[in-house]
């Protein structure tokens, strides 16, 4: 009896004795791992905005010093402005054209039954796993069989198609997890579908709707194989840099980098602070 | 009174399933009727056709003399508490009451003002500005009750309306729910499984089976004179033996039992039963005209009451004793007491549609 009694706290003893140290280990190891995946995510990054603020052109360390120059000849770039605006163009218009497409085509896969309704699901996921390029060609054969001239719009139009599988997965998933309930209490007090849609359902799916919007954005923003197949005379940011950097890497490169990086975190908080789904949602 | 709900013939199939098998029902208004039976029973369906949430296979729905079988939910005049009360999540307590009149046109300061009443009638009138998620389950239920009833409709609805809530909760609802009804004189339509809540609260309970009404009547007369004994096990307990009737004498459990003459037709088989608490345990020395004996197997105590379980001729029958003396379970036989059974003769039931093959 004596024996087990002092034999219990000799064990405890040892133990947390032996816990210390291995839990430092531990939370080293992890602050390593962590740091070695945020050091891979966001290394690129810090270089690129950190020499568009080199006064030498050579990407070279040490850097001579520091300036603000690029971004002064970048004000003056008229083409590189224009070319910022046609991005903005075609993000706005392909985002809001898919959102108008897209919310109501998860609004039918979710409420409405009607033949066929599986098949047509994963016809308008399958885009998403379709390469760019061939998105792009094929759209470019039909315009041209069509008769369009290529310009932003057709890029919209291309953008649109290859985004809507984004926008359909986001929404109708967000009301696969609404109680139909709500529309039926909604429809039961007399509203009429208009506005049961935007009193009741639009507000309960908004935060999918938002994260859908700003994820086609981005990515109508920097999108390339698309926009090289449909675009005519005008060009988009992604498209100028990328015709730029075969005359070689310049600091107003990095500039134009360093702004995109930027606006994208602006886009970033403004997704979580907008998406924050109300507490008590469902 | 008038009739302010008629549904004539109305069936609905799901595909080959058929969950509502051509039912007829006629609710007078101001009545508080409840449609009992087991999940699946259509039940739930019948009371959708009625809300407009389905369309009915079959058959007519008949509101406030207008006839409505196809009009969509918002263009009847009828509200609906949900299962699970179908609050907006994005609205505060006083937006979602104000809804209904807020869809229909109403000017923005009426519709604060009668949703205030409406929460005050529920006893709510300091949660307008709380989100559904601040509330505890029977507030939520409240104020389901006071979006569905803002709108004045001529039918009120209710799905399972206490089903969500924990057991001492639901029996205050209960009292509430009646205390509203009488309040605002609305019929009310209840749909439920659970026996107790349709015996306490309804004027008329409607038992259902397999997407038919098997019997419609008052609470007392489902527990007195059950039709069937689907009817009589679903409501309460009831013993049930077979026998058959010659005269004032009943043959059954191997005994003679006194009944009322021409309780049933002479010499068929039948089933009858009685209630735990319409018969009474004797001592094993007063057996007389009627009485069975019997021992005594198990005794579960309740409190205010007991039920003897006790064995007549191999068969087991259960005897409720209500116990008002003081003394905790004073006056109760002991397991394996020979004691006599006296039934009331009146208190016999015949469960006239299940006469025995």
């Amino acid at each position: 009896m004596t024996a087990l009694e002092t034999s219990v706290p000799a064990i405890t003893a040892v133990r947390s004795t032996s816990r210390k140290p291995r839990r430092w280990g531990a939370s080293l190891g992890w602050g390593l791992a962590i740091g070695t995946v945020l050091a891979f995510l966001y290394v690129p990054i810090a270089v690129l905005v950190l020499f568009s603020f080199n006064t030498s052109r050579s990407l070279s360390w040490p850097m001579e010093g520091l300036t603000l120059d690029w971004y002064r000849t970048l004000a003056g770039n008229e083409q590189l402005i224009e070319a910022v605006g046609n991005s903005f163009y075609v993000a706005t218009c392909s985002t809001i054209l898919t959102l108008l497409i897209g919310v109501p085509a998860a609004l039918a896969l979710d409420r409405l039954s009607f033949p066929g309704k599986s098949a047509f699901r994963k016809l308008v996921l399958l885009p998403i796993a379709l390469p760019g390029i061939i998105t792009g060609i094929s759209m470019l054969i039909l315009f041209r069989m069509v008769g369009f001239t290529l310009s932003l719009e057709t890029v919209i139009i291309g953008h649109a198609t290859a985004l809507l599988a984004v926008v359909v997965t986001q929404v109708y998933a967000r009301l696969q997890r609404l109680p139909r309930s709500y529309e039926e209490a909604s429809a039961d007090l007399g509203a009429n579908g208009l506005q049961t849609f935007f009193l009741v359902t639009l507000p309960n799916i908004r935060s999918s709707v938002i994260g859908a919007g700003l994820l086609s954005f981005t990515l109508s923003f920097d999108e390339i194989p698309v926009t090289f197949f449909l675009t005519g005379r005008d060009n988009t940011l992604p498209m100028y840099i990328w015709s730029t950097m075969r005359r070689g890497l310049t600091p107003e490169i990095n500039a134009v980098g360093a702004l995109i990086v930027a606006f994208s975190a602006v886009l970033i908080v403004l997704s979580v602070i907008l998406m924050r789904d109300k507490p008590g949602a469902r | 009174m008038t009739d302010i709900v008629t549904l004539n013939n109305i069936s609905k199939h799901f595909g080959p399933v058929i969950g509502v098998d051509n039912v007829s029902l006629s609710v007078r208004s101001g009545e508080f009727v409840t449609l009992l039976g087991p999940s699946g029973c259509g039940k739930s369906t019948l009371l959708r056709m009625i809300g407009g949430f389905e369309e009915p296979t079959q058959g007519s729905v008949v509101i406030n003399g207008d006839d409505v079988t196809h009009l969509p939910p918002n263009k009847r005049p009828v509200n609906i508490v949900f299962q699970d009360y179908a609050l907006f999540p994005h609205m505060s307590v006083g937006k979602n009451v104000g809804y209904g009149l807020r869809v229909g046109g109403v000017r923005r300061t009426e519709v604060a003002d009668r949703a205030r009443a409406a929460l005050e009638l529920v006893g709510l009138g300091d949660r307008f500005d709380a989100k559904p998620h601040q509330l505890s389950g029977g507030q939520r239920q409240r104020v389901a009750l006071a979006r569905a009833i803002v709108r004045r409709p001529k039918v009120l609805l209710l799905d399972e309306p206490l089903s969500a809530l924990d057991a001492n909760l639901r029996e205050a609802m209960q009292v509430e729910l009646k205390r509203l009804q009488r309040k605002v004189g609305l019929t009310f339509i209840m749909v439920t499984h659970d026996q107790t809540e349709a015996l306490a609260l309804s004027d008329r309970v409607v038992v259902m089976c397999d997407g038919r009404v098997v019997q419609d009547g008052t609470p007392d007369t489902l527990y007195d004179r059950p039709s069937s004994t689907y009817v009589a096990g679903f409501i309460g307990t009831t013993n049930l033996f077979q026998g058959q009737v010659h005269g004032d004498t009943l043959h059954a459990l191997g005994q003679k039992l006194v009944v009322p003459e021409g309780l049933a037709p002479e010499g068929r088989t039948l089933t009858f039963g009685f209630r735990p608490e319409k018969a009474e345990i004797l001592t094993a020395a007063v057996a007389g005209n009627g009485t069975l004996p019997a021992t005594v197997t198990d005794i579960l105590y309740h409190g205010n009451s007991a039920r003897i379980v006790v064995e007549v001729s191999g068969s087991p029958l259960s005897i409720d004793r209500t116990i008002s003396d003081a003394r905790h379970a004073s006056g109760l036989p002991d397991i394996g007491d020979q004691v006599q059974i006296a039934i009331q003769p009146d208190r016999i039931m015949v469960l006239a549609d299940e006469a025995a093959a």
